[in-house]
């Protein structure tokens, strides 16, 4: 027997009269969503369970804004509000992390020298050194830029998507994204260029 | 699409089949801080929102002070025949008291 659907009207209804059980509840229900979208974009020197519940604390301080009459589901409005949080971490980051090629593992430095080379080249196989290496470099971009390509590049979706995410404009996305794959191909070749010296 | 964006969009692809792990379930006793960090967060006081408003008040009020001087100064290069005609009178008047 599968369990019973989670009752989110009902449950909002309580977290607004102040019901801390239903603001648990909710917690738990709203924690798959949230988390993915933290360890997607939070800044790497931040823990992703402090920006998780800054997340949260910012859902229930704004939750008389949500109204589910809309239409909006309350998992739209939820990824919002965390895409927004984790943008403003990301700009308050004092400095961008600055990468070497020291740094680097034996199976990043696959992944950075197969993106900008030019011989044909078989991809390298381990995904895990792909997040990692992927990571890297997204993390030396601006916060915006970084956030476009991670929305449609990684987790792959679409522009009107990240349009109502963000509420950038869909041709803002598209020349964003063009140009922050140009810069990561420079972040790229900087760093490939270490490894000659 | 040029060269560095198909191998771009094939790390992508690696790095996504990575992270394919099924949705984790909140730490034990997450939900229980989130929910007492909310609840124990200070009220915004009186004067923050003021602060906060006081910024909207003004751009208002300044909106509202430009368009006045904007009216004026429009007014001011039409002719007034009116006042020519009013200041002969009370001249007239003043003059003839006399």
């Amino acid at each position: 027997m599968s369990p019973p659907a989670f009752d989110v009207p009902a449950c909002l209804v309580q977290v607004r009269l102040g019901d801390a059980d239903a603001a648990r509840a909710l917690v738990e229900h709203l924690y798959p969503l949230v988390i993915k979208i933290v360890r997607s974009h939070r800044p790497r020197r931040t823990a992703e369970e402090d920006l998780a519940q800054e997340v949260f604390m910012k859902l229930f301080s704004r939750l008389d804004q949500y109204h589910g009459r809309d239409g909006v589901p309350l998992e739209h409005w939820v990824s919002r509000v965390a895409v927004t949080t984790c943008l403003d971490a990301l700009r308050s980051e004092r400095r961008r992390p600055e990468w070497r090629w020291a740094d680097l593992g034996e199976g990043e430095r696959a992944w950075v020298e197969f993106f900008v080379g030019e011989e044909p080249a078989p991809a390298p196989s381990d995904t895990h050194s792909a997040r990692e290496a992927t990571d890297r470099l997204l993390s030396l971009l601006a916060p915006d830029d970084r956030l476009v390509i991670t929305l449609l590049d990684l987790e792959e979706r679409s522009v009107a998507e990240i349009s109502t995410l963000t509420g950038w404009g869909h041709s803002a996305v598209k020349v964003r994204a063009f140009r922050a794959r140009q810069k990561l191909r420079k972040h790229a070749l900087q760093l490939r260029k270490e490894s000659k010296l | 699409m040029n060269e560095f964006e198909r191998r771009w969009k094939l790390g992508a692809t690696a790095a996504r089949a990575d992270g394919d792990a099924p949705p984790p379930v909140a730490p034990f006793g997450f939900a229980t801080r989130a929910v007492a960090a909310w609840q124990s967060a200070p009220v915004p006081a009186l004067a923050t929102l003021w602060q906060h408003l006081a910024w909207r008040a003004l751009g208002g009020v300044a909106l509202a002070l430009a368009a006045l001087l904007a009216i004026d100064a429009a007014l001011s290069t039409q002719d007034d025949p009116l006042t020519a005609d009013l200041g002969n009178t009370v001249s007239e008047l003043f003059w003839l008291q006399e």
